[in-house]
């Protein structure tokens, strides 16, 4: 069993990395390593496109390989253009959902419809984070940012049903909460001929501190938003035991803990990404929804499933891949 | 039945920024040996420390962002 | 592909032609008028020459590919006009600082915005040199006939390859729309960038007195870092000043310190000149007819055409200045390249701007009552 050191060492080129402590990006890098170490790719053949934002600095400069920083949002062109001229290149882009779903948009939907094999990781932090939290097309509506003091007037793009639609043949979505399946997709992704898409929920301390309102020290949040990424995410296709509901409270969350736990069931204050602070309770939802309803500080009880973003694999399939179709061309231009 | 494989756990003070994610999963799924410590590393943040026997889960390393902790299995002669 | 020999062409068709013989391999293209026809006819030729043509969702897609063609070891062009030229410049900007090779052929059409889409113009000469944010130095030629449009496509490519730098072919609406006679050489001259020699070595920095470094590809091992942020020669991201002057200063001086290499001038009757015309692209050739016509009048008139745009043809103007009694400057914008002109002048000798808009030719007639009066 490979320690992490042996992944550093070999595929690691400076660290350590400028993220701030606790971000998801160093998480990604980390996942991504190990995929293409099980693959064993040959180092010397893996390109890496990379966009401006926090996201484009998981391969540059820490990507101990071939790698291209580009502009904002114009990875997946330049990464295009690398990959139609020498199609032996493995190209991964790293984007984030500005920079890939946000300017990037065009490229992002018509690299996706021309299923060129392009491997895409789009890290989505829900925000413009490097340039201190703006509002992202991934922010969900009424969050508060420094672009939306009053609460965000837009909504978010569903970005994996996005690329689907645009034509991806291969489109997945994991957070940083799910180490093991993200490794998996990465690999799925690696070994996939065709347009690759893997949207990433990453944990950001510094901007969704304010984006979800989570109070508390800088210190205390990397491990708790990744808990909140767990708790606020369910996994298709995966046996789903909803034995629990969510309190949702009117205002403060200890004032419904309090009521909660003074009808003697057990329960316990999660972050939700749909609610926020909410109070989960572990038990059969008919026998405690009514009690929950009645608490004063209870505004609504909410079922396991409600508000939830749905993690795993939304596509999968075989479609012409487009390098292939440009050696196509060469070989009826030359009437081979 | 002293057949239990044993680990020894590195932390790489230069490169770990002591976020404490490593800490938080030995809590919720490892061996519960990994602690918050009252040393800072060299970038500031608070120095995790492995106290006891680690089960070689290795969930720390799976999600330590910096490269910064490694579980290394202890052959003995 | 056109055989060695005589043909009549059309002049979009002979830049395509110049650059496959060129070496080119990868076209990445958006459709726009004027410059369509180049991206036709390399979709025709180009994968019979195994190359790679490929047509972008934009025109900023187009030059994002053509960057990372050129760094999977592709000579690569792409072609447009004014309005696709003005939404390639963050990208222009990013081939200098990463000093990438690669051939941008501007079909200038008449602005600004749509403007006469379907006329010539010269108004983007200023775009082609300070286009992009930042400080660069970029190499920009201007052909008069479909025959330099495939010749000067050619240069493009090997002075991209040669100084490591993005070239500007500013054509227009008129030089790329007419039909023309073209010669097509047996062979013609073809540089290659220089490859790295040692697995060490760094892409941008060198102390070859040249100042253009070796250029190693994707895919060779060299865990490149390529990136637009100002960086230490090993590619390694820094932002202090001392490596921004570096790299600032390099990617300026290996263009301007080969300025004489690069220069390339046409001199029709110069030799006894006292009235200059100097002129370059569609406006060159209502001026060299002037010129004769004066000439037959017995007036020391001369043609001085830089093929050449930018760098600015410093020494020969000066030199130039000390000839003759008056330049007159012809051009098909407001008056721009004038401008350099008396810059480099210095009041040396009289300069007169003929700079005519409207997206049409200035005529023989005109640049020739200007040179009888410049001539009195």
């Amino acid at each position: 069993m490979k320690n992490l050191f042996y992944y550093r060492d070999k595929y690691v080129r400076s660290q350590p990395s400028a993220f701030c402590p606790g971000c998801g990006g160093g998480i990604i890098l980390n996942c991504f390593l190990r995929a293409i170490d099980d693959l064993g790719l040959d180092l010397d053949k893996i390109l890496a496109v990379s966009g401006i934002g926090c996201t484009a600095w998981i391969p540059s400069p820490n990507f101990n390989g071939d790698t291209l920083h580009t502009t904002h949002g114009r990875a997946i062109a330049f990464a295009t253009g690398a990959k139609a001229y020498n199609p032996d290149l493995t190209t991964v882009v790293f984007t984030g959902d500005g920079d890939g779903a946000g300017i990037g948009g065009n490229h992002l939907i018509h690299a996706a419809r021309r299923n060129i094999d392009l491997k895409v990781i789009l890290v989505n932090n829900m925000s413009y984070a490097m340039t201190g939290g703006q509002i992202a097309p991934t922010t969900l509506h009424g969050e508060t940012t420094v672009t939306s003091p009053y609460g965000n007037p837009e909504f978010p793009f569903d970005i994996t049903q996005l690329v689907k639609a645009a034509g991806a043949s291969y489109v997945a979505k994991w957070s940083t909460y799910h180490v093991l399946e993200l490794t998996r997709s990465i690999k799925e992704a690696l070994q996939h001929k065709g347009f690759s898409f893997i949207e990433v929920l990453s944990q950001c301390p510094t901007q969704q501190r304010r984006i979800f309102n989570l109070r508390g020290t800088l210190q205390s949040l990397p491990p708790r938003i990744l808990d909140m990424f767990g708790e606020s995410t369910v996994i298709r296709g995966r046996p789903d035991k909803g034995d629990y509901v969510y309190a949702v409270p009117k205002e403060d969350v200890s004032e419904t803990l309090k009521q909660v736990e003074s009808l003697g069931i057990s329960a316990r204050v999660v972050d939700h990404i749909g609610f926020g602070q909410v109070v989960r309770v572990d038990e059969e939802p008919e026998s405690v929804k009514a009690k929950l309803e009645a608490l004063s500080s209870v505004t609504y009880v909410a079922d396991h499933k409600e508000s939830k973003i749905e993690m795993g694999l939304f596509e999968k399939k075989s479609r012409p891949e487009f390098t292939d179709s440009l050696k196509e061309i060469i070989k009826k231009a030359r009437g081979e | 039945m002293d057949t239990a494989k044993k680990f020894r756990v590195t932390i790489d003070e230069e490169q770990c920024k002591g976020c404490l994610l490593c800490v938080h999963v030995c809590e919720n799924r490892g061996g519960k040996i990994l602690k918050e410590s009252d040393k800072k590393t060299a970038l500031g943040g608070v120095k995790p420390v492995a106290e006891g026997d680690c089960i070689g889960c290795r969930w720390c390393e799976r999600y330590c962002p910096d490269f910064a902790i490694n579980v290394e299995e202890i052959k003995d002669a | 592909m056109l055989k060695p020999g005589r043909h009549l062409v059309l002049g979009n068709v002979a830049c395509a032609e110049g650059a496959i013989r060129a070496g080119c391999r990868f076209f990445a293209g958006y459709p726009i008028t004027p410059a369509s026809e180049i991206s036709h006819h390399v979709a025709a030729e180009l994968p019979k020459a195994g190359g790679v043509f490929l047509q972008m969702e934009d025109e900023i897609a187009s030059i994002a590919s053509v960057i990372g063609a050129s760094w999977a070891g592709a000579k690569a062009m792409t072609a447009t006009s004014g309005p696709g030229y003005s939404l390639m410049m963050e990208n222009i900007g990013y081939a200098h600082m990463t000093e990438t090779p690669l051939v941008l052929v501007n079909v200038q059409r008449s602005g600004p915005s749509t403007g006469q889409s379907t006329s010539p113009g010269q108004q983007d000469i200023y775009q082609a040199k300070y286009g992009a944010h930042g400080d660069y130095e970029v190499i920009a030629i201007s052909p008069w006939s479909v025959q330099e449009m495939f010749d000067l496509t050619v240069r493009a490519f090997n002075l991209a390859e040669t100084y490591r730098t993005p070239v500007m072919l500013m054509s227009d609406g008129l030089i790329g729309h007419i039909e023309e006679k073209l010669i097509v050489p047996e062979k013609v001259e073809v540089v290659n960038r220089k490859k790295s020699t040692s697995m060490d070595a760094t892409p941008w920095g060198t102390d070859d007195p040249s100042g253009v470094p070796e250029m190693p590809a994707f895919g060779e091992g060299h865990k490149l870092l390529v990136t637009g942020s100002t960086h230490r020669p090993d590619g390694v991201r820094n932002f202090s000043p001392e490596y921004h002057q570096m790299i600032v200063y390099r990617i300026r001086d290996k263009i301007l310190n080969a300025e004489p290499q690069i220069r390339d001038i046409h001199k029709v009757h110069m030799d006894d000149a006292k009235v200059a015309v100097l002129s370059f692209g569609a406006s060159a050739r209502p001026s060299i007819e002037a010129v004769q016509r004066a000439r037959s009048e017995g007036i020391k008139a001369g043609l001085f055409r830089p093929r050449t745009i930018w760098p600015f043809p410093e020494t020969e103007v000066k030199a130039l200045a000390e000839q003759v009694e008056a330049v007159i400057v012809v051009e098909m914008n407001v008056g721009k390249y004038v401008k350099e002109v008396e810059r480099a002048v210095c009041g040396k000798t009289k300069v007169v701007s003929l700079a005519k808009v409207g997206g049409v030719l200035p005529l023989a007639r005109e640049v020739l009552n200007v040179t009888r009066r410049e001539a009195q």
